[in-house]
């Protein structure tokens, strides 16, 4: 018999049939089934119909028989999984160094990596061009430095630049999930090799590697998903149609032929293909996790760490890398947003004229702080309701499937990660089927938004908590069980308290998803409802390109103060 | 009173489990056995982890199947202690008492009195992460006992610890099951350690109760070869080699030799050993005769050295109180300490 | 600790609730409600929607609720998805080239409005004004007068090496603006359009998504020359108060887009809906160009000096509806599969 550390928890055991897991995870399966599920049917069954409004399936046919769908289709899966690729080995170093070592500018790497992640893709694409374009900030800075008439980094417009930007995107993810996983894995094992004589290389091969493996699944899948619905950064920044995404052929159909038969279609086969490929991962990881210990971070031990000349060099390496890398576009928005043209001529110069315009000027708005200020508090206030809200549900879910292996568990994870398979313009036109079927009050509006926040970052926040779940030791919950404690006050007094750390992380990704969040909220927002992003949408939408930059300058910020919060917050007494 | 446990029958794919045993109030008793013959799964069924769908399961008198893990006042303790990170020495201690709604005085003193008793005075605001291996288990163990349980199950509690640590803690716990007279099961696969604490033993075998008994019981009538070589080290021969070294010098013929095939099973202890080939073998009883042994190597075991020799290449055991000089020896075993299996 | 809690979560449930109550609209009790969906740049505080919004609420005494609803496409998407049950009386923002599907979803009344006789008769689009003109403009390449001396007078001068990764174009199957830019040479080349676009890729430095990214590109610096409006220079005057970015008239023509407005067939509310659509066509007309930076149909309003800077695009050129719905799916397979070989 395999012996399990700790004990059983398979079929026959009392938390399989405890009926606290079952209740608790129900109104997070509930609330993803009417706000997203319902519309999303809706919205696909479509895809079933034919020329004369009856039921066919001879447009799934054609489509399935179309070359030119299955060449796109590869390239998507293609990019999206080179960028993954690169995302995580660029994490990797970063995930090491973060995990072992204490050093200046550790906790200013976390905040800001984050970040990115957090803005509207037309701003990062804006950031990138502003840093990495021909005439951007970098070139024109090696131009000046070397003397040189041709700007030496032309590496925009290119397949290399697309991939850059996911990673960019990306690759923060990967370094918060894997870290904070790497930070608790107990050091005995690899004391126990290296007394065995093997090198330090060999052990990271052999006995990190493989434990490190469902952090990486779990950063790697969300990775994916996003990539592979990317399109704003591959069309500009690759250069044109060559790099084709089947998101672009859904939105080319549903917004500019208004062929919603089309859209659904196409979105029918990539949701097939990434429920495949989240399956798969799901069931990889099934079989990969295995219940570590939880060592608690004793910060004396990260200091003992000598930091050998190499490694000395190798974090001022990454942070300088790193700093480049992530901190290069969203300096270019910061840059930008100081900048405006002085003279008839155009030349640039600095100015603090675009914030006060956002936070000066009262407009029409029935509010008496200036337009921004106003959304900058609602989208505040929405971001920390669905991050909270969203973090309840998670975990009360990750309780039900770490407790309980039944049929319906894998079913129930694919659910959840559902919202991420999901083209955005399909869910905008599910996110109005709901709008218009509920017609909400003024205060229902702004509860739904809340709530399609909520089922829009459950999936992050939902592959940050359950695999730190799982790593729980199951005699942990047994001994509490012993002790007295009935199942609803073991989950409270011991399995919450030793999930703390990636609590607050998934509260902080949750939090800065949200504050980002555009496309929901556009299309169910009444127009009283205005929050950051649609401001900055608006405002590059009627050539305020600096303005917009301005916004997501303090979006930047709220963002790096969020995580800079949380990262206190987890270093802190447990209480 | 004390603990019953009536026809309790689980299944698993690699074996059935039927637990069928009373242990006396204040008594302790241990279970040993291979790894993976259904220990642990034992004790876990004991406390309500397992749900127990065949039999019962009584505690000083009341019947406790139906009752959840929570409601079951039996303190365990597990193989990797399982003490919460999160909460300091004392908290873990006095985890418990928090439901049994004890004021905060009354926890802090239970608290003081445990760490007393596992020999830990003022080890309240210690961090668990902190603690050695020795340290560790017997805040276990005070957990565990904190609440005044009326079964404590430990599963395997020293293995993680060396041999010293292992020798010097057992004698701890057996004291202090002594101090709190309770009623104790006690999970190990080292018969050793069994051997020396328990007062009763059951030895497990595939999820079978293969016999329940005292250790010297156990160890001078094993009722099977499992028990028998897992108390104790000792020779097996198969039948179709007696007839071999078969003496018999007494008019009886013993019944067993009339049977088809089985297995011979004897101690070294119970071995003679002629090492003057001069003089035939001073054995005037039935006995099997085991010539020309070769000495394999010899032991020393601090009063005694263990022989381990082979004839015909079958391995044979047996003591001698000082060191051999030659290579070969003439060994044997009267018939009567003879156990016979089939 | 369960206390400590119990009043974070509290304070969390109190903050929302005194936020939620600011800047709420009011449901409407007694007066009339229009509920007019428009495009979003038209809602945005930085369009002119919550101008005259306020401007016919006070003149009138009817309450509007504007409400935000993507691009025009998306307008018309949406009214089909809510045709059982639907809440617009008034749609803002469909464009010329879906009259033909405009037509075939058969949701709009018929209304010729007075104002209409101050409207040129090009812009009269539709012949049966179920969409009513408020807003139109034309495409053109705006370029950096710092960095371009000579701009390109039409297509083919868009061909010439001289101008390699110089020009900012927009993918039609993901943007009005490009897909404007795509019939824009169809009405030019007609059956040889794709060659222009097999020509000119050499001289392509992207091919961006929407007009946000094609223009930030540009403003940006990376080239000299994109795809935008006539007017785009008004704004640059107005608001940054520098010359620097011109447009370009083509000798062969502009091609131009008309908004166009319309009213609900299954509207409950019809006379205000007219109303509605009057004050659109006369007394909103300047603020409307102003703040959409277009130009205004009706013949009367006087336009602001800096819209002087716009040049005036001569001819315009329109395809036919029709011929748009027929041909688009194919137009952009073509399309595509030329630009990404």
């Amino acid at each position: 018999m395999k012996l399990r550390k700790g004990g059983i928890a398979d079929s026959g055991s009392i938390l399989q049939s405890s009926s606290f897991y079952k209740i608790v995870g129900t109104p997070s399966v509930l609330l993803l089934a009417l706000l997203f599920m319902v519309p999303l049917l809706f919205i696909l069954t479509k895809a079933f119909v034919g020329e004369d409004k009856t039921f066919t399936l001879s447009r799934v046919f054609l489509l399935a028989k179309d070359p030119y769908t299955w060449r796109i289709l590869r390239f998507t899966l293609f990019q999206a999984f080179i960028s993954t690729v690169v995302s995580i080995l660029i994490a990797l170093p970063g995930a090491y160094l973060l995990a072992n070592y204490t050093f200046l500018g550790k906790k200013l790497i976390k905040a800001i990596s984050v970040i990115p992640f957090v803005l509207p893709s037309i701003l990062v694409v804006l950031g990138f061009v502003i840093f990495y374009g021909n005439s951007g900030l970098l070139n024109q800075l090696l131009m000046a430095l070397f003397k040189l008439e041709e700007p030496p980094l032309k590496i925009l417009y290119t397949f290399k630049a697309v991939i850059a930007a996911h990673a960019f995107y990306n690759f923060p993810i990967a370094l918060a999930l894997i870290s904070t996983f790497w930070e608790q894995l107990p050091s005995r094992y690899n004391d126990a090799a290296m007394t065995l004589g093997a090198k330090k290389l060999t052990i990271f091969r052999t006995i990190t590697l493989p434990r490190l493996i469902p952090p990486i699944l779990s950063a790697s899948t969300l990775i994916f998903l996003f990539c592979f619905s990317s399109f704003a950064i591959l069309l500009v920044l690759g250069g044109g149609p060559r790099f084709t995404t089947l998101e672009v052929e859904i939105y080319r159909r549903a917004r500019m032929l208004l062929d919603l038969e089309g859209a659904a279609s196409l979105s029918l086969l990539s949701i097939v293909v990434n429920i495949i490929l989240v399956g798969v991962y799901i069931w990889t990881q099934r079989l990969v996790a295995h219940q570590e210990e939880i060592e608690l971070i004793d910060q004396k031990r990260l200091i003992r760490r000598e930091k050998s000349v190499l490694i000395k060099i190798l974090i001022f390496i990454y942070l300088a890398f790193s700093s480049l890398f992530v901190l290069g576009p969203l300096g270019g928005i910061v840059y930008r947003s100081f900048t405006a043209p002085v003279s008839r001529g155009g030349k640039v110069g600095f100015t603090l004229r675009w914030y006060k315009e956002l936070f000066g000027s009262s407009q029409v708005s029935s509010s008496i702080m200036g337009v921004a200020a106003s959304a900058l508090l609602l989208s505040f206030v929405i971001a920390f309701l669905a991050s909270f809200v969203g973090l309840v549900f998670s975990t009360l879910l990750s309780s039900r499937l770490r407790n309980q292996k039944g049929r319906y568990s894998l079913s129930l994870e694919l659910f959840a990660m559902l919202p991420m398979a999901v083209s955005s313009v399909i869910i905008g036109l599910g996110y109005l089927l709901i709008s218009n079927w509920l017609n909400p009050s003024h205060l229902g509006s702004r509860a739904l938004v809340v709530l399609a926040h909520v089922v829009i970052i459950s999936p992050f926040v939902l592959r940050t908590v359950l695999p730190e779940y799982r790593k729980i030791s199951f005699s942990y919950t047994q001994a509490s069980l012993t002790l007295g404690a009935n199942v609803r006050q073991t989950f409270w007094f011991v399995e919450l308290p030793l999930l703390r750390s990636a609590l607050i992380t998934a509260f902080a990704f949750g939090f800065a998803l949200s504050i980002g969040e555009l496309n929901a909220t556009l299309t169910l927002a009444d127009s009283s409802l205005v929050t950051l992003p649609i401001i900055i949408y608006r405002l590059i939408g009627s050539y305020n390109f600096a303005g917009a930059c301005a916004l997501g300058t303090i979006l930047i910020l709220i963002c790096a103060v969020v995580f800079f919060v949380s990262e206190l917050v987890k270093r802190g007494e447990i209480k | 009173m004390g603990l019953i446990c009536s026809n309790i029958e689980v299944n698993y794919p690699e074996f059935t489990l039927k637990l069928d045993l009373k242990v006396e109030k204040g008594e302790l008793v241990s279970i040993v056995g291979p790894s993976g013959c259904g220990k642990s799964t034992s004790l876990q069924l004991i406390t309500g982890l397992i749900p127990c769908t065949k039999g019962s399961i009584t505690l000083n008198g009341q019947l406790i199947n139906d009752k959840p893990v929570w409601e079951r006042n039996i303190g365990m303790v597990f193989q990797d202690y399982a003490l919460f990170p999160h909460l300091n020495v004392e908290k873990n201690i006095a985890y418990s008492l928090r439901f049994k709604k004890l004021s905060k005085k009354e926890r802090k003193e239970k608290v003081k009195q445990m760490l007393a008793l596992v020999g830990l005075q003022g080890y309240e605001k210690r961090k668990i992460g902190l603690l050695s291996g020795g340290e560790r288990q017997r805040v276990a163990l005070a957990r565990a006992l904190a609440s005044e349980p009326q079964l404590l199950l430990l599963d395997e509690p020293l293995s993680a610890l060396d041999a010293k640590m292992r020798k010097h803690l057992r004698q701890e716990i057996k004291k202090i099951h002594s101090a709190t007279g309770i009623t104790t099961l006690y999970v190990t696969h080292d018969q050793e350690e069994a051997l020396t604490i328990s007062d009763r033993i059951v030895v497990m075998e595939e999820g079978k109760m293969v016999q329940f008994d005292t250790a010297e019981e156990i160890y001078t009538n094993p009722a099977t070869l499992f028990a028998a070589q897992f108390m104790g080290e000792g020779t097996l021969l198969p039948s179709s080699m007696i007839e071999k070294a078969l003496v018999i010098n007494e008019n009886k013929r013993p019944d067993f030799l009339a049977k088809e095939s089985y297995d011979i099973f004897f101690r070294p202890e119970d071995v003679v050993l002629q090492t003057n080939f001069s003089l035939p073998m001073a054995e005037y009883k039935n006995h099997l005769l085991f010539e020309d042994v070769k000495i394999v190597a010899q032991e020393y075991q601090g009063g005694r050295y263990l022989l381990r020799c082979e004839w015909n290449s079958y391995p044979l055991l047996a003591y001698s109180s000082s060191k051999i000089e030659t290579d070969n020896i003439n060994l044997s075993i009267r018939l009567e300490d003879i156990k016979i299996y089939r | 600790m369960l206390k400590r809690y119990i009043y974070l979560i509290l304070a969390l449930f109190f903050i929302p609730l005194a936020l939620f109550g600011r800047g709420a609209k009011e449901e409407p009790a007694t007066t009339a409600y229009l509920t007019v969906y428009a495009y979003d740049s038209f809602v945005s505080e930085w369009g002119p929607g919550p101008a005259i919004v306020k401007e016919f609420e006070q003149k009138s005494g009817i309450k509007v609720n504007l409400v935000s609803s993507g691009t025009g496409g998306q307008l018309l998407t949406r009214l089909v998805l809510e045709k059982s049950k639907p809440k617009a009386d008034v749609v803002i923002g469909i464009t010329n080239e879906l009259l033909h599907e405009t037509y075939a979803e058969d949701l709009l009344i018929s209304y010729e409005s007075e104002a209409l006789k101050d409207i040129p008769s090009f812009l009269h689009f539709d012949p049966k004004y179920t969409l009513l003109p408020f807003n139109y403009g034309n495409y053109a390449f705006v370029y950096d007068s710092q960095k371009v001396k000579e701009p390109p007078k039409s297509f083919d001068d868009l061909l010439d090496p001289k101008w390699k990764k110089s020009l900012i174009l927009i993918d039609p199957r993901t943007s009005n603006v490009g897909m404007g830019l795509l019939q824009w040479t169809i009405a030019v080349y007609k059956e040889e359009y794709l060659k222009w676009w097999e020509a000119v890729k050499p001289n392509v430095l992207t091919i961006a998504d929407g007009w946000s990214s094609g223009y930030g590109l540009f403003t940006q610096g990376e080239a000299p020359l994109v795809i935008s409006y006539t007017t785009s220079p008004i704004y640059h005057i107005m608001n940054e108060g520098t010359e620097r970015y011109q447009a370009t008239l083509f000798d062969s023509g502009n091609l131009g887009v008309i908004e166009g407005a319309g009213i609900l067939k299954s509207s409950k509310n019809i006379e205000q809906a007219k109303e509605f659509i009057d004050f659109l066509l006369t007394d909103a007309q300047l603020e409307i160009a102003v703040a959409n930076v277009m130009y205004p149909v009706n013949e009367k309003v006087e336009l602001p000096d800096a819209f002087d800077w716009a040049p005036k695009a001569n001819p315009s050129l329109f395809l036919d509806s029709e011929e748009i719905a027929q041909f688009r799916d194919k137009w952009l397979n073509e399309w595509t599969e030329v630009v990404s070989r």
